[in-house]
């Protein structure tokens, strides 16, 4: 995966050193790969961010070990060791980023998630749910679009388009460089497949993220129910045990004691008559 | 013999005896559990009802027992010493018997005889078969009475004075015509012995006698004969025969009275009476007859009288008896039943109640009455402690009106905010607390403590009671026997363990706490009475459960290649199809890209291998569980022995309890219905030395009354002793479980998942065969530069070297039981029987002795109802020598305790046990051994024992399980290797996956364990 800066300034030095070569058409370097594939990476950041949403970030150094985070770059870091990031990407294989480099440079930044909402009902948190929810389609939607957009650019430079998705907020966003395709050599056919392929992953991750939704609504809300119960429960017992226990233990002593009844013969030591006299 | 048993705890101030006499059957109320509060009213009043209808018992102080002893006058025998001074002497209040009298009397050992007009009979000096021609009287005791009646003893009396001889001094005398005297014989002559009603001689052949002066008359027929001496003789005096009915000196006379010189009082007899002046002898000593015999008496008769002083509780106290006749029959033997046993021929007296108004039938009305028994009481009722006094500013609950229920505090209400059901939540803690019997200073009643008694106490050793002492002695022995064991169960602290007994539900707080220590670290002392046979698999199954290993998968993610082998392989024939076309340089290049391909299909197949790693290591799991199974059950066989032995020994134990309940009952029949025929009280009477015959071991004379009391009980069989159990508990078992520690960490158990991405598959297309080296230069340089697949990576040995524990079970065993239990000793059996046997015949020696009194009158035998048959049966069983001693125990007071008869007591066990003077008091405290450990006095106890509890050095199976944390850096460690190690790197030569490294590292991420919230009770962390 190339990363967009490098792309850039390689473009933008082949735009300035090169231009005796004569190519009157700026070099692009964009195919059908490099589009998927940032098709990919757009979306799956959309999903990261969605889940983060719902389900929060933490900071960098409360993140338990073996956690994979991203930068604002999209490349993955995994927290080896206590205040120690690494990676795996060109380049970065030796580096070593701290727990704040970790928290300056991460996609996101670290937030409380809807479901770490206390003392409401989950009943209280569906709107905003389903909010976030429909954020994650009108967002991934607006990325197909910008692919759509993208792929009638020929210029090497991300272009800002307007994009219009019913039922979301308008936004100006860049089209991906990556898919500048008019100038590129391709195919009608690699194109429309570009669509297709943007649009089913997008409707893939959708429907899933849908479902999981659903689920992780109703786990938190059987959760939830669980608490105020055993909240009560927990105040009733605290509030009677000590005069329940109590009262039943004295009770059963008593009884025990009224039951020896005196007796009045000399001695109460005896066992019962062998036989009936 | 009046022996009660002491039990401590008895819970009223104890003095009432609800005896039930023979007109009633014998039961106790039965009482059902009460189900609320109208029962328990219900059960009180059939209670009280069963006191006011008790016949007798009940105290009143007011009264002292002076005067109220009967005395007894008209019978021979010893009298008692109760109070010196008007106080109770402390030898009496010690035994609960008076002292005997061994002073006064005649003789100076206390035995007095009653004087002439009370005491009448006969005396002879004939003795039996005298003549040898069975004359002049046949029957002699001990085989047989003399005579069986007083009309037969008269009339033998009278037929004994039969019995005479003629003496003669006669003279022959003859004078010639002259006067003078020509013949002068005389001749004295004693004719044998010879009736002279009915003509028989004494000896055969005397019937040839002839009198004198026949013999006289026939040598001398011319003679005069003449006998100045002619007189009848009695035969067996010598005396001369005057007035057959009132000769001072006939063969048989009346007897009056003593007749034995008191030594202190010269020429008189203890009554005061003249020996000699008596009509005709004395019965107790005879005088001396002509030929110097001494006459004995064969027959007495004594009228007995006895009065003392009413009960005012009892208002038909029947205080008296005027002229009881008592007839005894055989010659009059004197000894001391103190000293000697009485043997059957010893029973020898007929207390004749043949007139109506003698009888003591109407007794059991007349006894009739009770004391007060507590219930005017005027003591608060009961005593609760007042620590809790509650105030009205702070309290929910204020009690300010009684003791028994508090009511809600309305300020405090108001108080509280409106929302908080608090208040209303917490119930009133009213304290239940075991009440005293009299008050907070008095947890005990001293009434509990009064002493029995028994016919054994005697002047040699004051203040002792053999009887009771072994009775309660044996009590305690038998309790030993038949208490089972306790068995301990110890647990470790709970927190050890697991258990988090700060959840306010299982540790309820309690107000008097006494451990200083929190709940959780308290240990749990499990005290069971459990039948033996289910504990020790749910003990095992304890452990089982609470030693299981958690174990927790913790994955490992690591990247492999994906690809056919097949495929692979097919490729690699694709080059070698290619490089067969070329040459050279072409050819060696092609074969290595298919030698390398081919290496690639072999390692593929090793990722097979993968799935084995698993296997390798998790069955060291197993092994762990294993070990502990097995000492798990190794320690339960070793215990199982020593467990049946112990159960073997408990069930013959068990066997045992029928027999020895079978005992006290007849004890009890003895108490309650035996020697009460009517409500008495035989308190302070005299001892009775004839009552022990002949039940009680020992050897016959001289009679031993101690026994074998002081020596170390030993399961004596012998018959010269009393039979004492010595029986030795049988141990408590203890299972000491405080030092295990079952593990409270988790296993971690690395699974391997691994990634699997498919290598770049485009690389390794072989070329068409038409294309020629510098086409495919490119396609294999990068294949030459490619690197072997890296190894599968192998982490089983780093999980059982690292991971892993390698010791789970720290191997010392809880005490084991000991197996070394002993059999019960055979003995034990024989030793109850033969106590069976001397409390049976106890019962039937004091049940003849009453039947004779109480029964036996009201039967119908038309014929010799009051003879003396024979010795020793009925109604010929009383002994003459304690007459007045009898007598004083049929005349004893009803059954209402006195002032001095709650003196009469022993200390309180806990008293014994706390002031080492109390307990020197005690004689069985100074013994060596003791006779029981722990202390439980036998003259006043007999106690329940438990064993002595020991708490033991930690010693116990510990579990080295897994602690908090093991192995979670060797994981992180594992992880990062293999991370490091799969994914590759960057560079051209790093291994063509299809995937760049950057997208493999996402999969690499763990979940994090998610953190659900709590209700603020408590802290609840759940795992992924």
């Amino acid at each position: 995966m190339i990363r967009r800066p490098l792309l850039l300034w390689l473009l933008t030095l082949l735009l300035f050193a090169l231009p005796a070569v004569g190519l009157s058409e700026p070099v692009v370097d964009a195919d059908v790969a490099l589009c998927r594939a940032l098709v990919e990476k757009t979306l799956s950041k959309e999903q990261r961010l969605y889940r983060s949403v719902l389900f929060g970030q933490k900071k960098a150094k409360d993140a338990p070990l073996n956690e994979v985070r991203f930068d604002a770059d999209g490349i993955p870091w995994i927290k080896e060791k206590e205040d120690i990031w690494r990676s795996v990407s060109p380049g970065y294989e030796d580096t070593e980023w701290s727990d704040t480099q970790m928290n300056d440079q991460s996609e996101f930044p670290a937030r409380k998630g809807i479901f770490e909402t206390r003392r409401v009902s989950t009943s209280d948190l569906v709107p905003y749910l389903t909010q976030t929810y429909r954020a994650l389609k009108c967002r991934s939607t607006i990325v197909c679009k910008i692919v759509e957009n993208s792929l009638g650019q020929e210029s090497a430079e991300p272009q800002e388009v307007t994009v219009t998705v019913p039922g979301c907020i308008e936004e100006k966003r860049k089209t991906f460089p990556g898919c500048h395709l008019l100038a590129a050599e391709r195919s009608k056919v690699e194109e429309a497949d570009l669509l297709t392929y943007c649009r089913l992953v997008r409707d893939g991750m959708v429907e899933r993220e849908k479902d999981l939704l659903k689920m992780t609504t109703e786990y938190d809300a059987s959760y939830r129910s669980l608490l105020q119960l055993s909240g009560q429960m927990d105040a009733f017992l605290q509030e009677f045990r000590w005069p329940l226990m109590n009262s039943l233990r004295k009770t059963a002593e008593l009884v025990g004691t009224l039951y020896r009844i005196p007796c009045f013969i000399a001695s109460c030591d005896e066992a019962p008559p062998v036989n009936a006299e | 013999m009046h022996v009660r048993l002491k039990i401590p705890l008895l819970i009223v101030a104890g003095l009432l005896l609800a005896t039930a006499l023979l007109a009633r059957t014998a039961s106790a109320i039965t009482i059902d559990e009460p189900v609320d509060f109208t029962a328990v009213q219900q059960n009180v009043g059939e209670v009280r009802g069963d006191l006011e209808s008790a016949q007798c018992g009940g105290w009143d102080f007011n009264q002292h027992v002076q005067e109220k002893i009967p005395t007894v006058m008209g019978a021979p025998g010893r009298k008692g010493i109760v109070m010196d001074n008007d106080k109770l002497m402390p030898e009496v209040a010690a035994a609960g018997l008076a002292k005997r009298n061994e002073t006064t009397g005649a003789l100076e050992d206390g035995f007095v005889f009653p004087r002439s007009g009370l005491a009448t009979g006969w005396s002879t000096v004939c003795r039996v078969n005298e003549c040898g021609n069975s004359y002049p009287y046949i029957r002699e005791c001990p085989t047989e009475p003399p005579c069986r009646n007083p009309d037969e003893c008269r009339q033998l009396c009278a037929d004994l004075n039969a019995w005479q001889r003629r003496h003669q001094s006669c003279t022959a005398e003859e004078w010639d015509a002259d006067g003078n005297l020509i013949l002068f014989e005389t001749m004295e002559d004693t004719s044998p012995c010879r009736n002279v009603d009915n003509g028989d001689w004494c000896q055969p052949g005397d019937e040839g006698w002839v009198a004198v002066d026949i013999i006289l008359q026939d040598m001398f027929p011319n003679a005069d004969v003449l006998c100045h001496v002619d007189e009848m003789l009695y035969c067996c005096s010598n005396g001369i025969v005057d007035d057959r009915e009132n000769d001072p000196e006939r063969n048989c006379i009346n007897c009056n009275g003593d007749g034995l010189p008191d030594r202190n009082n010269p020429g008189f007899d203890f009554n005061g009476e003249v020996p000699a002046d008596l009509d005709k002898t004395g019965c107790r000593k005879g005088k001396n007859a002509p030929n110097s015999r001494e006459y004995v008496s064969i027959y007495r008769r004594y009228l007995v009288s006895y009065n003392r002083d009413a009960v005012p509780a009892v208002p038909r106290d029947d205080t008296e008896r005027h002229d009881v006749p008592v007839d005894c029959y055989c010659r009059y033997e004197e000894f001391d039943p103190k000293l000697r046993r009485t043997n059957p021929p010893d029973y020898r007296c007929v207390i004749m109640l043949e007139e109506e108004e003698k009888r003591f039938k109407k007794m059991k009305e007349t006894q009739l009455g009770k004391g007060k028994y507590g219930q005017n009481s005027n003591l608060p009722d009961p005593a609760y402690k007042h620590d809790a006094a509650r105030d009205t500013r702070k309290d929910l609950w204020v009690n300010n009106f009684s003791d028994a229920f508090s009511l809600l505090n309305g300020k405090k209400i108001q108080e509280s905010p409106k929302d908080n059901l608090f208040p209303l939540l917490q119930l009133d803690n009213t304290d239940i607390m075991p009440t005293a019997q009299l008050d907070q200073g008095r947890p005990f009643s001293s009434g509990s403590l009064i002493r029995s008694t028994d016919d054994s106490v005697n002047t040699y050793n004051p203040g002792r009671r053999v009887i009771t002492e072994w009775w309660q002695e044996q009590q305690t022995q038998a309790h030993k026997l038949f208490t089972s064991s306790v068995l301990r169960l110890i647990l470790p602290t709970p927190v050890s363990v697991g258990l988090n007994l700060s959840d306010p539900f299982l540790t309820p707080r309690s107000s008097s706490s006494q451990n200083a220590r929190p709940a959780n670290q308290q240990i749990i002392d499990i005290q069971i009475r459990s039948s033996p046979e289910d504990l020790l698999s749910e003990v095992s199954a304890y452990l089982q459960n609470g030693l299981l290993i958690h174990v927790r998968e913790e994955p490992v993610p690591l990247v492999v290649p994906l690809a056919s082998p097949v495929e692979l392989r097919a490729l690699a024939q694709g080059w070698k199809r290619w490089g067969e076309e070329q040459e050279g340089e072409a050819k060696t290049k092609a074969e290595m890209a298919a030698q390398k391909l081919e290496s690639y299909a072999e390692r593929i197949d090793q990722v097979r291998a993968l799935r084995g790693e698993l296997a390798k290591y998790i069955g060291r799991l197993l092994t762990y569980q294993s070990t502990m199974m097995r000492a798990i059950g190794e320690w339960l066989t070793e215990n199982l022995e020593a467990w049946e032995r112990y159960a073997a020994v408990r069930q013959q134990s068990l066997d045992l309890k029928p027999k020895w309940e079978k005992i006290q009952q007849n004890y009890r029949v003895f108490h309650d219905r035996t020697n009460m025929p009517w409500c008495r009280n035989d308190r302070f009477t005299t001892p009775t030395y004839s009552f022990l015959d002949n039940w009680m071991p020992g050897p016959a004379d001289p009679r031993d009354l101690m026994l074998n009391i002081d020596d170390p009980p030993a399961n004596d069989l012998e018959e010269e002793k009393l039979p004492r159990l010595s029986v030795k508990m049988l141990p408590d078992l203890v299972y000491d479980f405080t030092a295990l520690r079952v593990s409270t960490g988790t296993v971690l158990l690395p699974i391997l998942t691994p990634i699997q991405i498919r290598l770049k598959q485009s690389l390794f297309d072989p070329p068409a065969y038409y294309e020629d080296l510098a086409q495919v230069s490119e396609q294999l340089e990068e294949l030459s530069n490619l690197p072997d697949l890296p190894p599968v990576p192998s982490i089983y040995q780093e999980v059982l070297d690292t991971l892993f524990p390698t010791k789970v079970l720290h191997l010392s065993s809880p005490s084991k039981v000991n197996p070394a239990i002993a059999d019960l000793p055979p003995e034990i059996e024989k030793v109850m029987d033969r106590i069976s046997k001397i409390i049976t015949e106890m019962d039937e020696t004091y049940k003849e002795f009453w039947e004779s009194i109480v029964e036996y009158p009201e039967k119908d035998i038309p014929d010799k109802k009051w003879d003396c048959q024979n010795l020793d049966v009925m109604p010929c069983i009383h002994t003459e020598m304690d007459l007045l001693e009898r007598f004083t125990r049929i005349g004893a007071r009803p059954a209402v305790q006195l002032w001095e008869d709650v003196e009469s007591r022993g200390p309180l066990r806990t008293a014994a046990l706390k002031d080492a003077t109390a307990a020197t008091a005690l004689p069985s405290v100074n013994l060596v051994p003791p006779t029981a450990v722990p202390l439980c006095p036998r003259e006043d106890w007999a106690c329940q024992v438990l064993n002595v509890e020991k708490t033991f050095a930690r010693e116990g199976w510990r579990v080295e399980g897994v602690k908090e944390d093991t192995g979670k850096e060797d994981l992180v460690k594992l992880r990062n290797r293999l991370r490091q190690e799969t994914i590759p790197g960057n560079s051209s030569s790093s291994f063509p996956y299809t995937v760049t490294p950057d997208d493999m590292l996402p999969s690499f991420n763990l979940p994090s364990p998610i953190t659900l919230p709590t209700t603020r009770f408590q802290q609840n962390s759940a795992s992924p």
